[in-house]
């Protein structure tokens, strides 16, 4: 891959990125570092990125990484961790209003989801990595990841079935 | 004989073959929990990635499609392990400013003082800043305060803000770093025109000393020490309004 094919995929990929740091940051400014130290540590390391594999899988590994070591501890003591979804912005109850309302059902309930399931909905489901691939972002053996996957959905499942049940509820009402 | 999470997956998102599937139907036949696993798992088969793209809004992001265009590789060369890593930095441009310093300092140059090779640290990473780097947006008076409090108790010592709206320029965030292993403050600031400009803070034992002006990879730097804190200016900011800042924040905090 050459220099330039290189920053070409890597613009590519900031909205993809950006996302992924706005579901763990949960603040526009710190996805907004999150991303560009992601994006700056991508180019000084391209010479690591080997040619044939996934750009963003790998992408992903270094975000995971500079949010782990660097930021996760510094977001959560900042009391970013504990923001309610809809509250921090990641749900856009505007647009729900108008025929999004399920997403938005699916969204929350994937953001409640404690943190290390969440990450392998999200790396797995929404930015679909390999079981391997995003076994490899979160540093964790693919048994886990799969482990993490099943309790996740199973928690999912039990949470848009709650919901369906307090609608038909209120239905009745 | 137990059916692991990957066959539960593969089983429920349907992605196994005729084969596979009798196998795995001939064990959840016995296997009421992992009936009950299945339903949940074809249940929470949902439309994630339809839902993050649908309601996570993305912003404007060309100011990082511009950092990514406009940045320098640089080859490391071996010296450059005694420099690195930056301890507990969160902000990895500061990494090229790293690199970019071992060219200042070539072997066999005279060695710079501690303090020279950090200024031209700071210096090397303000050197990324365009006015695309910051938002233009106002900085509520709350978040402000909550940064300087939280700036204050990392560098263990009272900051405050200069206010240097009356000369036209906007504090924009401020942010604290590590330069080996350091507490470094980042105070940003964007004027009405022109390139933004940093004001940065670090504690000193050292003797006070007025500003000196230097230039280095391509902004203009001025650093001076008052009272225990060492100040460097850093932007593309002309000379004459350098002055004009300096002064005010000179006056604004005693320094």
């Amino acid at each position: 891959m050459t220099t330039d094919t290189f920053r070409d995929d890597l613009t590519a990929l900031l909205p993809r990125l950006w996302r992924y740091a706005m579901v763990k940051c949960r603040n526009p400014d710190r996805a907004n570092d999150l991303v560009q130290a992601t994006c700056e540590r991508a180019l000084s390391r391209r010479h690591q990125f080997q040619a044939g594999t996934r750009l963003d899988a790998w992408t992903i590994t270094i975000m995971q990484s500079i949010w782990k070591n660097d930021l996760r501890r510094e977001s959560i003591r900042r009391g970013a961790g504990f923001v309610d979804a809809e509250d921090a912005g990641l749900v856009d109850t505007r647009e729900s209003a108008e025929g999004k309302i399920f997403l938005a059902q699916v969204l929350q309930a994937v953001d409640r989801l404690p943190e290390a399931q969440k990450d392998a909905v999200y790396l797995v489901y929404v930015q679909g990595l390999s079981y391997e691939e995003a076994a490899n972002a979160l540093d964790i053996p693919a048994g886990t990841l799969t482990s993490r996957l099943v309790r996740g959905r199973t928690k999912i499942a039990e949470m848009i079935s709650d919901t369906s049940e307090r609608e038909r509820s209120s239905e009745q009402t | 004989m137990t059916i692991s999470d990957e066959e539960l997956l593969a089983y429920a998102d349907g992605k196994l073959t005729p084969d596979e599937m009798a196998d795995i139907d001939r064990l959840l036949a016995d296997d009421a929990e992992a009936r009950e696993t299945i339903a949940a798992l074809r249940q929470s088969s949902l439309p994630y990635r339809e839902a993050a793209e649908a309601l996570i809004e993305v912003p404007d992001l060309s100011h990082i499609a511009d950092q990514i265009k406009a940045y320098q590789p640089v080859a490391a060369p071996s010296r450059f392990r005694r420099f690195a890593p930056l301890a507990a930095s969160i902000a990895v441009f500061f990494v090229a400013g790293l690199l970019a310093g071992q060219y200042l300092f070539p072997p066999g140059a005279p060695k710079p003082t501690q303090w020279a090779v950090w200024v031209d640290r700071i210096a090397s990473y303000q050197a990324l800043y365009t006015r695309d780097s910051v938002s233009p947006a106002a900085t509520p008076a709350a978040r402000k305060n909550g940064q300087m409090l939280r700036v204050s108790k990392l560098l263990g010592t009272t900051i405050n803000a200069p206010d240097l709206a009356k000369l036209g320029a906007d504090y924009k965030y401020a942010k604290v770093f590590a330069i080996d292993g350091a507490p470094l403050a980042q105070i940003a600031y964007l004027p009405k025109s022109g390139e933004p400009f940093s004001v940065c803070l670090m504690k000193t034992d050292k003797a006070d000393h007025g500003p000196k002006f230097s230039t280095s990879h391509g902004v203009n730097v001025a650093a001076w020490r008052k009272g225990g804190i060492a100040y460097v200016f850093v932007g593309r900011t002309p000379r004459d309004m350098m002055d004009r800042y300096i002064g005010a924040i000179r006056a604004d905090s005693g320094a």
